[in-house]
């Protein structure tokens, strides 16, 4: 019997390292290291992955068919051709987008109770 | 940081993790071994040239943290099905972890208690009074008496003529396998400080008395060698006391029967006397109370206690383990996605 594909709303909610690795992939494909500098930069350096971290989220996205790996290689004049590279699939920007809308709907909550006001 | 050591410390670090990365499962090294280790180069290339040799470092207590974290992760994501799901219903929520490495902890002490030999103990008892002054017989109160005398005891003065009696050379030197042969021949100082190893001198709670207890696998060796000490340490008393009196009287240390000054018990006046049997006894200053004794048990390891400890020794490390983890998932937060 053929499996039904998973419903975007059933990964929610996302751990905070998916959900910024895979909003480090929404500006387009990128390598693993790239990905970790970007997850540190937009965290202002409070979340540092690991390489264990990092690739073993990755194995769990692709397994999930959130991200899947790119056909592209780098020049190998430019950067090690080895490079792996990922992209975000359809279904994991609904997921991203999803979970987004669900941490707008926090904030607006927050914001309702005066407390965004009062942390900021 | 020059950059030749840079580069070499880079590399070293990247040789490391690279044997750090076959712990992980083979599937998951297999399709992401090659790209962690690239991950890291990069990482290392990019710490030492901004931070050098201490943002090295850190990098690397960071990736131990991760790898501490995500390879027995990855080990149980690899199960199949159903022991996983133990492991994430049952065990993982009950603090498996923690238990298993208290538990593993333990065993190990439990282990090493079983497979250490046995000794036995063998303590003999002396009473040990102050020879007196010379001059005038007088004692004089001296707090470090019984410690002086202690380090007496322990001397090679008294241990060589006691590893010369029992033949403890050989007794030590002897191979515990039987296909060694010769058996090994300890020298005297090998011997000494084997002696002086199974040896504890203590002095008996409020009272000036002197225990000797000597440690052996075999029991009755314990009590032979016990009391050997013992009785070289009077000899070597009386000896020295004799050679005291000999040089304050001015008599050759070898001449027999010699006669001393010697004060008197009663008035304390010195009066000279030909030394006897039984002065001599006096002269020497000490005797045995309690002669040493095969024990009955054995006093090494002590099971009872080290089982006690390695209770306690397992809790203080599963509660140990149990804040790392905490504290790692407190710095990490989840990482896996919802089921």
């Amino acid at each position: 019997m053929p499996r039904s594909a998973p419903s975007p709303e059933s990964f929610l909610p996302l751990t905070p390292a998916v959900f910024h690795l895979l909003l480090s992939l929404v500006d387009g494909e990128r390598h693993g290291y790239a990905i970790m500098q970007s997850v540190e930069a937009s965290t202002d350096g409070e979340m540092k992955m690991g390489p264990g971290t990092l690739y073993g989220t990755i194995k769990r996205l692709l397994a999930a068919g959130l991200i899947e790996e790119s056909e592209a290689r780098p020049d190998p004049e430019l950067d090690d051709e080895r490079r792996r590279y990922y992209r975000l699939t359809d279904l994991g920007q609904r997921v991203l987008g999803l979970e987004s809308r669900r941490y707008q709907r926090l904030v607006k909550l927050a914001q309702n109770h005066g407390l965004v006001r009062a942390l900021t | 940081m020059k950059p030749h050591q840079q580069l070499r410390r880079v590399k070293a670090s990247e040789r490391c993790y690279h044997w750090l990365i076959w712990f992980y499962p083979t599937p998951f090294r297999a399709a992401f071994g090659q790209s962690m280790r690239q991950v890291f180069r990069d990482q290392c290339i990019d710490v030492a040239e901004r931070k050098g040799g201490w943002g090295l470092t850190a990098l690397w207590l960071r990736t131990l943290l991760d790898f501490a974290w995500t390879c027995p992760k990855e080990h149980v994501v690899a199960l199949p099905t159903l022991p996983r799901r133990l492991w994430e219903d049952v065990l993982r929520p009950s603090g498996f972890y923690p238990a298993l490495i208290a538990a593993v902890c333990f065993l190990i002490i439990v282990a090493v208690t079983f497979l250490q030999p046995q000794r036995y103990a063998s303590t003999v008892t002396l009473e040990v009074k102050k020879t007196p002054n010379a001059s005038d017989g007088a004692e004089e109160f001296d707090p470090y008496f019984l410690q002086t005398e202690f380090e007496k005891i322990g001397s090679k003065a008294v241990l060589y003529p006691v590893i010369k009696a029992l033949s403890l050379q050989e007794y030590y030197g002897f191979p515990s396998s039987a296909e060694m042969t010769p058996p090994y021949r300890m020298s005297n100082e090998e011997a000494y400080r084997a002696l002086r190893g199974n040896l504890r001198i203590s002095q008996v709670r409020h009272t000036e008395l002197i225990n000797v207890t000597v440690f052996d696998e075999e029991r009755s060796s314990a009590k032979f060698i016990a009391n050997e000490i013992a009785a070289s340490y009077l000899k070597w008393r009386l000896d020295d006391t004799i050679a005291s009196l000999s040089r304050s009287q001015g008599i050759a240390p070898d001449q027999a029967s010699p006669t001393f000054d010697v004060p008197a018990p009663s008035d304390g006046r010195s009066q000279p006397i030909q030394l006897s049997d039984s002065m001599l006894a006096d002269l020497r200053g000490g005797k045995i109370i309690n002669p040493a004794e095969e024990a009955l048990r054995p006093a090494r390891p002590n099971r009872y206690l080290n089982i006690l400890l390695g209770g306690i020794a397992a809790v203080v490390v599963g509660a140990f383990t149990l804040f790392v983890l905490w504290l790692i998932r407190r710095l990490r937060g989840r990482e896996t996605l919802p089921a």
